[in-house]
């Protein structure tokens, strides 16, 4: 098990990608290696098992369960982050060491919302980011560098600063190769944003 | 008389593994960046180098 891997498990939709990217960069930034679902395209590999080889690999599970509101084409909600979440929870709770070492980051949009449509969870430490990308950095920040006991790791808010102005640089990025910047991968962004931050402290 | 590494002397920072994590490069607040796992979808290191470097001059600029 990669003892630096956080597993992050999160909407894809297309409204959710600038936290996507935040999560993505605050965990890079943090020291650590951000995995999910979007990491490998193989068609040979049923999605599941996919979420599961992952899930095993990753000391570290950030969820963000904020997403309920139903899907516009198909007016449900979708369940892959509560489903997700409880693959994490069961890895830690039935698995053999090292999963019981995993630790569980649990996000919602509000605090005490979650316990209106998954309650069983309740007692767990469920972090709120209001919705808003710069808390939710340093929500991810502050909690990777209390697992990590590592006090080098700087303050959220520094991080959301500094995530600012790769955000800004994104699109520049994404055109050198005639993308938009919302067709960047996660693989691209895992690229992207440690050599961004090496740059950026060179220019410093 | 303490020992010094010789990356100490020319200045080179840290790099190696953390927890069996290959270390890209150490930032100055003393963070160890990882090396991606992955290769990126849509660039190669020469490209990335160069689009990075691009998008900082034009902000400068």
């Amino acid at each position: 098990m990669g003892t630096r891997d956080v597993f992050i498990n999160c909407p894809f939709s297309s409204d959710y990608k600038g936290f996507f990217e935040a999560i993505v960069y605050a965990v890079v930034r943090s020291g650590f290696t951000p995995r999910c679902a979007l990491e490998s395209d193989d068609g040979g590999e049923i999605r599941f098992d996919k979420i599961c080889r992952i899930i095993a690999e990753s000391r570290f599970g950030v969820h963000d369960i904020s997403k309920t509101e139903p899907d516009p084409d198909s007016g449900l909600p979708r369940f892959n982050m509560p489903l997700e979440l409880g693959l994490f929870l069961g890895a830690r709770k039935f698995g053999v060491s090292p999963n019981t070492l995993k630790k569980t980051l649990i996000l919602d949009r509000e605090a005490h919302r979650y316990q209106r449509f998954i309650s069983d969870i309740a007692g767990q430490d469920i972090h709120s980011h209001d919705g808003d990308v710069g808390r939710l950095i340093e929500e991810i920040a502050n909690w990777l560098r209390n697992q990590a006991r590592d006090q080098r790791v700087p303050g959220g808010r520094a991080i959301a600063a500094e995530f600012g102005r790769f955000q800004a640089d994104l699109a520049g990025i994404a055109a050198s190769q005639s993308l938009e910047r919302d067709e960047l991968t996660f693989k691209d962004l895992c690229v992207i944003a440690p050599k961004w931050i090496k740059a950026a402290a060179s220019a410093a | 008389m303490a020992k010094v590494s010789k990356n100490a002397i020319l200045g080179r920072k840290a790099v190696g593994k953390v927890e069996g994590a290959k270390v890209l490069f150490t930032t100055k607040d003393g963070v160890r960046i990882l090396k991606p796992k992955a290769k990126a979808t849509h660039f190669t290191e020469k490209e990335l180098d160069r689009a990075i470097a691009a998008a900082m001059a034009a902000k400068r600029s």
